[in-house]
């Protein structure tokens, strides 16, 4: 099977959303889910025939065309993204007649183009191609953030627009100075003749690309943007956000920062770069009132967290931080999911108000997805952060590790106050209803959450294959240009 | 105009300091030129004979880097959709000036020729330079002179969605087509014979591909341009 289907069908879907909608007034959200759902069957099918890397050429042959390379580890990330959005439609689905969003079809394009985006970046072998979806996960997530037109929205989505805009011209600078000095855009070409460059040509090339995706991977100075952005958009939205979007930027920078620079030159950079944003988002999360940007945050630190550990660039680290990236994303995606339904009465809820809620229900799933957050054994959240301070131990690198456990002790402060606030006792006047669909999501999500905790080695061979891979810096070049 | 009493002093000092540091990256990159003048294109311009394609340019842009182009169209799909979300048409308040006869009249004579030029730069676009981009604008160029100069004229809605969800769907599905089978997304299918390079019906997949750019560019921008026009400066 073609690994392009995963690009082109919600693209095919998104351009053809218009007709859908005329069939009828459900005809656009089951067709959006069936199509999400044939993308997962396709994903797990792939997974299960566990071939090797395959390259899928578009036009023509690969240094001068673009090609897709399915991975391990990109099919891990595409089953990863295809599961989530699955999700994401079902709950939208489940809790819609109560809750519809304005201009639905324009929400399921919209989705649906993020989700092509998203997988794009992922899969694509193309610096340029990697350009253009980069800018068509960030329009989409814009109109997203501005979707529901309140002030903040509004101003959220212009501040997502301004800091985007900034980070894509930092992106395409360096594009066009490595197309000026390669002659390629190939990302295997590029791999092969960047050390060859000149030190200043190499440096300004680093620079622009850490900082053009600095603003997307969230790392300390260029973040400020981010718990702005959060607070305006809707919960839904933002599940969206930090279990998807930042994780495809994460692993596309990633996936570019080993193919260029192999030996290591920046390691301890950005190591101490990932350490300290940890250190300042958990500081700043401590005194947070609102939810949203509680949770923002603690976003903003665990993606630090999976940074630091990408950064490593050993088998070890790396399979740690695809752990972590699992469990966050599955543990944010819950607790935001939980978020959206309990704020049907209102936006931006402040912490207070976990006092007053009556829904055992949400409280316990919520409780689940902090457990994981925190690393909490029995939870896949604990599996990650061990194998991170393990192999921090292991590398002798025992400032980085007291931060991250610094930094751990941080967040569970404000996290046990939650947890206070919502075992508070006393009366509780605010009922919250759930209905069966939405339970099973949440249900599903945290039974995940705790079977890949007990039985973590069930994955451990997978994700350690897809470090090994994603490090292979030279198995990638072979693979693309030959030789 | 008075500068200094118009623009505040952060501002201008904000401009000149954007400015020097403009000038310094520009000076330090000029450094780094690469010293051999590789041409990068060649390799493209050898490959682009088997397509049977006149204007290279072309070629690269539809065929070699075809995912790209679809992306661009997506990243367009997308802005005209914010644009149309962010300022719902309001058929109450659009732009109340009545505009001059002469314009009117002019107006109203160009605007075939404007499309017939449009047309002529999207289907001559593997032949001559221009193509789909250039022939949507031109259109949409069209589109938005009417729209100046004649207070009621618009474009429905559903005319302009109905050309852009064809254009869209048609462009994925024969990309999906090279994908059935050439066994490659966006494969050239058609039979293109290099006998033919410069005649109307020649290279294949490459022109319908680019008059359905055209298409999409067209209606989109003309949708976008419409959706600004729609809001009069007093909301």
């Amino acid at each position: 099977m073609s690994s392009t289907l995963f690009i082109a069908l919600p693209l095919l879907f998104g351009f053809a959303t218009p007709l859908l909608s005329r069939l009828g007034k459900n005809a656009l959200a089951y067709t959006s889910v069936l199509m999400q759902l044939s993308l997962l069957g396709l994903a797990l099918s792939l997974l299960l025939a566990h071939s090797s890397t395959t390259v899928e050429l578009i036009s023509i042959a690969a240094p001068l065309g673009i090609s897709f390379v399915l991975s391990t580890a990109s099919l891990l990330m595409v089953l990863l993204f295809t599961l989530l959005m699955t999700l994401f439609s079902l709950y939208y689905l489940f809790q819609r007649r109560a809750n519809a969003y304005a201009n639905e079809s324009k929400f399921f394009t919209l989705l649906n183009m993020l989700l092509a985006a998203s997988i794009g970046l992922v899969l694509s072998s193309d610096i340029f191609n990697i350009y253009v979806f980069f800018e068509i996960a960030g329009i989409s997530a814009y109109i997203l953030s501005a979707y529901s037109k309140t002030a903040l929205a509004l101003e959220s989505g212009l501040k997502y627009l301004l800091t985007g805009a900034v980070a894509s011209i930092f992106l395409l600078f360096a594009i066009v100075l490595i197309y000026l000095h390669v002659g390629s855009l190939n990302l295997a070409v590029i791999a092969e003749q960047f050390q060859l460059l000149p030190y200043n040509v190499k440096l300004l090339i680093s620079l622009l690309l850490l900082i053009g995706f600095g603003f997307k991977v969230e790392v300390f100075p260029l973040n400020f943007w981010v718990t702005d952005v959060y607070q305006g958009s809707t919960s839904l939205v933002n599940a969206l956000f930090s279990g998807i979007v930042v994780k495809a930027y994460l692993f596309v920078f990633f996936h570019i920062l080993y193919l260029f620079l192999p030996q290591g030159e920046f390691t301890l950079f950005l190591l101490y770069l990932g350490g300290v944003s940890m250190l300042v988002a958990e500081v700043a999360g401590l005194r947070q009132t609102n939810l949203k940007r509680l949770f923002a945050y603690s976003s903003l630190g665990q993606v630090a967290l999976i940074f630091v550990a990408f950064a490593m660039q050993n088998i070890q680290a790396v399979q740690a931080a695809f752990f972590i990236v699992i469990a966050h994303s599955l543990a944010k995606f819950m607790l935001f999911l939980a978020l959206a339904s309990l704020e049907k009465t209102e936006q931006n809820m402040h912490i207070d108000r976990l006092k007053q809620i009556d829904s055992p229900f949400l409280m316990v799933m919520m409780f689940l997805a902090m457990l994981s957050l925190l690393g909490i054994p029995l939870f896949v959240g604990f599996v990650g952060k061990f194998l991170l301070l393990k192999s921090l131990a292991v590398e002798g690198m025992l400032t980085l590790l007291v931060m991250v456990v610094v930094a751990s002790f941080i967040e569970a402060i404000y996290y046990f106050k939650l947890m206070g606030y919502m075992l508070h006792k006393g009366t509780r006047s605010e009922k919250v209803e759930v209905s069966l669909g939405e339970k099973m999501i949440f249900v599903s999500l945290g039974l995940s959450l705790l079977l890949l905790g007990v039985f973590p080695m069930s994955i451990a061979g997978f994700l350690q294959n897809a470090a090994e891979v994603l490090l292979d810096q030279t198995a990638y070049i072979t693979l693309l240009v030959g030789g | 105009m008075n500068i200094k009493r118009d623009i505040p002093t952060a501002t201008l000092s904000g401009f000149a300091l954007s400015a020097v540091l403009v000038l310094t990256l520009i000076t330090i990159l000029l450094q780094y030129l690469p010293l051999s003048q590789q041409r990068v294109g060649d390799a493209l311009l050898v490959l682009n004979e088997k397509e049977g394609v006149a204007n290279v340019v072309t070629t690269v842009v539809v065929y070699f880097r075809g995912f790209d182009t679809l992306g661009e169209i997506a990243v367009l799909f997308i802005a005209s959709l914010g644009v149309g979300l962010m300022l719902q048409p309001n058929t109450e308040c659009r732009l109340k000036a009545e505009s001059n006869f002469m314009l009117q009249t002019a107006s109203t004579l160009l605007f075939p020729l404007i499309l017939l030029f449009g047309i002529y730069v999207m289907v001559y676009g593997h032949l001559s330079p221009g193509g789909g981009f250039q022939g949507g604008v031109i259109i949409a160029s069209g589109v938005l002179l009417l729209l100046i100069s004649h207070k009621n004229f618009e474009v429905p809605h559903t005319v302009i969605v109905a050309f852009e969800t064809v254009a869209g769907v048609s462009y994925v599905l024969i990309g999906f087509m090279g994908l059935l089978l050439l066994d490659t997304f966006l494969g050239n299918f058609i039979p293109h014979d290099i006998a033919n390079m410069g005649m109307l019906l020649s290279g294949g997949v490459i022109p319908l591909i680019y008059i359905i750019v055209g298409i999409k560019v067209g209606s989109e921008m003309s949708g976008i341009v419409q959706n600004l026009m729609q809001r009069s400066d007093d909301v």
